[in-house]
């Protein structure tokens, strides 16, 4: 039986609610029975998502900035839109690169992107210089059950 | 949301992190001031060796590499070395991924 549900959530853009965001959609995905493996990959990249946006996107913490949640289960294919308003990405082709971050302290890998792509089934990013950027992603699950 | 507390360990010339159950972006930046101030105390009689001890972690992202290659680079400066320790298999993928083996080096056990 596929289970189809929705669900939307914003929440503040701050440091630790990386875990926050894991934890919610973790219970969203227990309708799914997704497996071990799957379930780490989705809260894997979600984490870089979210993460993104509260470094790069909003960069300083403030009390009136939100990162929204919306996902999906439909037929096996989970999908999720992570969404900032925040400062958006200036060249999209040259963030996706490995090892590239915006940030030149030296302390941040540059990995997110890529780890997102390769832990997720698809991935797509949206991004307005001044506007926000929305990571939408998905991941099939049950693959080898087919 | 609680920050779990991280183990340092120091012996000698060497200091054991042991690193929490998740390891993100929240968590990584008091690893990284830690272990700064940590090398900075200790400079008298300096840490050589620094061991990243994954074996309490069951989740890890790209903050987490961050945090380590940026250790890496620091240990270098100093003559020092990394290792890393204790990683799942789920760890391990993504420490190879981020090129993370081939700055530091395994360690078997701490």
């Amino acid at each position: 039986m596929s289970a189809e549900n929705i669900m939307k959530v914003s929440f503040l853009s701050r440091s630790g609610n990386e875990t926050l965001a894991r934890m919610v959609v973790s219970a969203f995905l227990v309708q799914a029975d997704p497996t071990v493996e799957e379930l780490d990959d989705i809260k894997t990249a979600v984490s870089e998502a979210v993460t993104n946006s509260i470094v790069h996107g909003y960069g300083i913490e403030s009390s009136d900035k939100y990162i929204e949640m919306q996902m999906s289960i439909e037929d096996n294919i989970f999908s999720i839109a992570i969404i900032d308003n925040g400062c958006g990405i200036e060249d999209i082709d040259k963030a996706m690169e490995a090892f590239y971050s915006g940030d030149s302290t030296g302390e941040r890998s540059g990995m997110g992107f890529t780890i997102m792509q390769a832990f997720m089934s698809d991935f797509r990013v949206e991004s307005v210089v001044g506007e926000g950027t929305s990571v939408y992603m998905k991941k099939l699950l049950h693959e080898r059950q087919v | 949301m609680e920050t779990e507390q991280v183990r340092y360990e120091i012996n000698g010339d060497c200091i054991v992190i042991y690193m929490p159950r998740e390891v993100d972006n929240h968590s990584s930046r008091g690893i990284r001031e830690d272990t700064e101030r940590l090398l900075e105390q200790y400079s008298k009689r300096p840490i050589r060796y620094m061991i990243f001890d994954f074996s309490g972690t069951s989740f890890c992202d790209s903050s987490g590499i961050g945090v380590i290659l940026g250790r890496c680079r620091r240990m270098r400066m100093l003559g020092g070395t990394v290792y890393v320790s204790g990683e799942s298999c789920r760890i391990e993928r993504i420490l190879r991924m981020s090129g993370v083996y081939q700055v530091a080096e395994r360690a078997e056990k701490v």
